[in-house]
């Protein structure tokens, strides 16, 4: 009896990764590609992306829930690479000094998030994405009307040619895949960035670490119960503003990363889905708003990935438009976050109307 | 003195940012040579193309699922209606009342199954509505490239399939709102009495709903669920009933906004409408768990005449377009500070 | 909560020590990449300058890295990262003509390094180049709602990304 159920549990607790492994690979033939291409494709994913959804685990463990205010170190990141650009710092050196300009602006970021959120206890996560709006604003008002009026650019070719505001796309040669192609090490047919693996790893070991640390600690502790927390003398609304800070600041190093691969910055866009990747991965690979694990992000990046990277090509094969599989990968994420989030607070209401029942029934 | 205090914080200190500015981007019009009268027009009119989404935010705010940001649900219905109506050729009034008795059934029904998962999700509504929104809209998306349309104005010529990404609604019901007894006084000043109407309409039946006894039913289960269920009130019902009426006036809030904009839009349009209609309510002095019909228009009319004035003044104060971060900084602001407020959230 | 603890003032100074040290690190760090990553472009010229006539074939290598062969009247371009460098040059024959260190102005982005004053002695043989008429890159429209709308969070599919 107890195997069937267990069974059942196991089912319904991966409902999101099963159901999405089924459409992956159901969605891998009418392709066409050839695993050799997908598997390079994922290296390169891998590389891209894992740091981004890394920074999505400190708020999960202090228990805000997905982190959407991400957006912010994302932004803080690419003004750092703007003045990378703008004062010609080339190569790894420029992405480190782009993340020395970026780390005080996502630091500061990070507070203010931390101390909004703090303000809209139980609505974390609508009001974080909320927030990634409204700091978008600032962000374009910024960089839009700011930068070559105000704030001096000594690269006219990074301006747009009313003599202010950053160009829409920005072209970021000097540092294109430098941290990638720093260390490139060659696996039969494949090719691994080793640099990048490499600092990801080193961003896992800081996590694990994190975790076993007093601050870290407390930071379960906040997550599981704040007022029994806050009873125990932990600070609830100081670590909190701490996990925030961290994830800012770790939004903002993932998102240089991101960019150096992709090559190219869309000044006005490249923050926009940030969260949305990021927060569809890691519920794709089995987290819930309340639990995450390093697993879960590296199963959920590969698996949001091979699905994005076979449903425009599978698309165009089965109905002959690629924009169905472009929508269609777009409501596959949009769908998951709704999906995994529903099946959280589903479950929840169950444990909670059952702990209800099993305190009644101890009382009678 | 206390009472202004006391006014000051009941009304919140944004709100009256944003009605100085306003009023300040009134008074200097003149200077900057914007004509006043026909940003007044502009106002009105789009005012009245927005407000039918603001008043659809009321009745799952009142029930306690908070703010609807899964609107883009009943604004599907609505697309659903309009290019129903004009595959069948429907013009005029028939046109626009045609495509508001075809979308209804639809928005019946999305907002019954949208009711019914809100109704497992309490205390989650408002991030799991706009993933669902999102969803809904992208879902939507495909729907729109493989559903048979075959009306020659709607389908892209090359491909003689999929919908276009606009369509317009030139003789079929353009304007036929905005047109209807409309007032016209000097050269800029057009007074767009049908739309008023249209808004009043539905402002007055909503407010005559919300006083019947299945509204005050509604308001109770969002003001104390518990009280509510002791005093044999379905709250699951009750919330479903919210949901379902703030899908239909969504449906009807799009059909009010094309008729007077001109167009159908499709595909990822609806994805922002929802925000624009949450920051107008709030704006207007709603909070998460309550609002009214002034809020409403209030708010529709702020929001509107800020979207209004901030270009066409600062336009041609600074030569610069600043108009659309002014917005983004001032509708999400407006967000955050309703979402940062201490309210009881219903459970 | 930790407002107030009393804290030990010894604690309390080497609390402050550290931090000190983690913004001079910082600092530190800032200015380093700057100078180390500041990437600039040198134009190796082989063409008359003044008092100083066009070399026939050379080989040209800057930092040791594969040498550019030019004739008279000749330019190519090396990017480097840093300011100083080293450049070698010899003819055809593998005859060393000059071999000599230089740094360029970290505010230069491009300099003209001409070999014929280098070879000839003459300084100063590198200097900073203007080029005449900055061909821009061609610049798309900037539309006012185009990117600004906050919502295209989830705006893109009409125009899909390359890959996100």
């Amino acid at each position: 009896m107890s195997g069937k159920k267990s069974l059942g549990r196991f089912f319904t607790e991966n409902a999101v990764v099963i159901i999405f492994l089924l459409i992956t690979i159901a969605a891998i033939p009418p392709s066409g590609f050839s695993i050799q291409y997908i598997v390079q494709e994922m290296i390169t994913r891998l590389g891209r992306n894992s740091f981004l959804v890394l920074a999505l685990l400190l708020p999960i463990y202090a228990g805000m829930g997905l982190n959407f205010g991400m957006t912010l170190g994302a932004m803080s990141g690419q003004i750092g690479l703007i003045l990378a650009i703008n004062f010609n710092v080339t190569g790894v050196e420029g992405l480190v000094f782009a993340a020395l300009v970026g780390t005080p602006i996502s630091v500061l970021m990070g507070y203010v998030c931390g101390a909004v959120l703090n303000k809209a206890k139980g609505r974390e996560m609508v009001t974080g994405y909320i927030l990634a709006f409204f700091i978008n604003g600032i962000y374009q008002f910024l960089v839009l009307y700011m930068m070559g009026s105000v704030i001096p650019i000594r690269s006219p070719a990074i301006l747009l040619s009313r003599g202010y505001g950053i160009r829409n796309t920005l072209n970021l040669e000097g540092v294109r895949q430098s941290l990638d192609n720093a260390l490139l090490l060659r696996l039969g047919p494949f090719t691994v960035p080793i640099a990048t693996a490499l600092v990801i790893v080193a961003l896992c070991v800081f996590v694990v670490w994190f975790k076993k640390t007093k601050l870290g600690q407390d930071m379960r502790a906040v997550g599981h119960d704040m007022a029994v927390a806050e009873a125990a003398g932990v600070p609830v609304d100081r670590t909190r503003i701490i996990a925030i800070i961290i994830s800012t600041v770790l939004a903002c190093y993932g998102q240089i990363i991101f960019l150096q691969n992709m090559g190219n910055m869309a000044t006005y866009n490249a923050h926009d889905q940030t969260s949305f990747f990021a927060v569809a991965a890691i519920l794709v690979g089995g987290a819930s708003v309340k639990k995450a694990t390093i697993p879960n992000v590296f199963i959920g990046v590969i698996l949001l990935h091979v699905l994005f990277v076979v449903t425009p090509r599978a698309g165009q094969n089965l109905f002959g438009s690629a924009m169905i599989g472009e929508y269609f990968r777009q409501f596959i994420g949009y769908g998951v976050i709704a999906l995994s989030l529903v099946l959280y607070a589903w479950r929840a209401r169950k444990d909670a109307a059952r702990a209800r029942e099993g305190l009644r029934g101890a009382a009678a | 003195m206390r009472n202004l205090k006391q006014f000051i914080t009941d009304f919140g200190w944004p709100r009256i940012i944003i009605f100085i500015f306003l009023v300040a981007l009134f008074l200097a019009a003149p200077l900057v040579n914007v004509r006043l009268d026909s940003s007044l027009s502009d106002v009105i009119n789009r005012f009245g193309q927005n407000a039918v989404f603001v008043l659809a935010m009321v009745p799952m705010i009142q029930s306690g699922c908070g703010l609807n940001f899964g609107l883009s649900i009943g604004i599907i219905a609505g697309l659903l209606g309009a290019t129903i109506s004009v595959q069948l050729g429907l013009t005029g009034f028939l046109g626009f009342f045609g495509a508001l008795v075809i979308a209804t059934p639809f928005a019946v029904l999305f907002g019954w199954l949208y009711g019914k998962l809100l109704n497992k999700v309490k205390g989650e509504e408002m991030t799991i509505a706009m993933y669902v929104g999102f969803a809904g809209v992208m879902f939507m998306c495909i729907m729109w490239l493989v559903l048979p349309y075959t009306a020659p104005t709607m389908i892209w010529g090359y491909a003689g399939k999929g919908l276009r990404t606009t369509i317009t609604v030139e003789g079929f019901y353009r304007r036929v709102l905005n047109d209807f007894l409309a007032v016209r006084i000097g050269e800029n000043f057009v007074f767009p009495t049908g739309e008023i109407l249209f808004v009043a309409a539905a402002a007055f039946l909503l407010w005559v709903f919300m006083r019947t006894k299945t509204g005050t039913a509604i308001t109770a289960v969002g003001s104390n669920p518990d009280y509510a269920r002791a005093s044999g009130i379905s709250v699951d019902r009750m919330r479903t009933i919210s949901v379902i009426i703030s899908t239909i006036l969504g449906a009807a809030g799009i059909l009010v906004y094309q008729q007077s904009f001109g167009f159908i839009q499709l595909y990822t349009a609806p994805l922002s409408m929802p925000f624009a209609a949450v920051a107008a309510i709030l704006i207007g002095g709603a909070s998460v768990n309550k609002a009214s019909m002034v809020n409403v228009i209030v708010g529709a009319f702020l929001f509107q005449g800020l979207l209004t004035m901030t270009p066409s003044v600062i336009n041609s104060a600074l030569q610069t377009d600043m108009s659309e971060v002014v917005r983004i900084i001032v509708s999400n602001g407006i967000i955050i500070y309703a979402l940062t407020r201490k309210t009881k959230v219903a459970k | 909560m930790n407002g107030t603890k009393t804290i030990d003032p010894k604690v309390r100074a080497r609390r402050l020590g550290i931090r000190l040290a983690l913004l001079v690190v910082y600092a530190v760090a800032l200015v380093l990449c700057f100078y180390g990553g500041k990437g600039h472009a040198i134009l190796v010229d082989n063409k008359d300058a003044e008092g100083a006539p066009a070399l026939e074939g050379i080989m040209v290598s800057v930092d040791g890295r594969e040498a550019l062969e030019l004739y008279a009247g000749d330019r190519d371009r090396v990017n480097v990262k840093s300011q100083r460098h080293k450049v070698r040059v010899e003819d055809f024959n593998g005859t060393i003509l000059a071999e000599r260190s230089f740094t360029v102005d970290v505010d230069h982005d491009m300099v003209l390094l001409s070999v014929p004053k280098l070879v000839a002695g003459l300084e100063p043989f590198i200097e900073k180049f203007k080029p005449l008429d900055q061909a821009l890159p061609p610049e798309e429209p900037s539309t006012g709602e185009a990117f600004t709308s906050p919502e295209a969070g989830a705006e893109t599919p009409s125009a899909p990304p390359a890959a996100p």
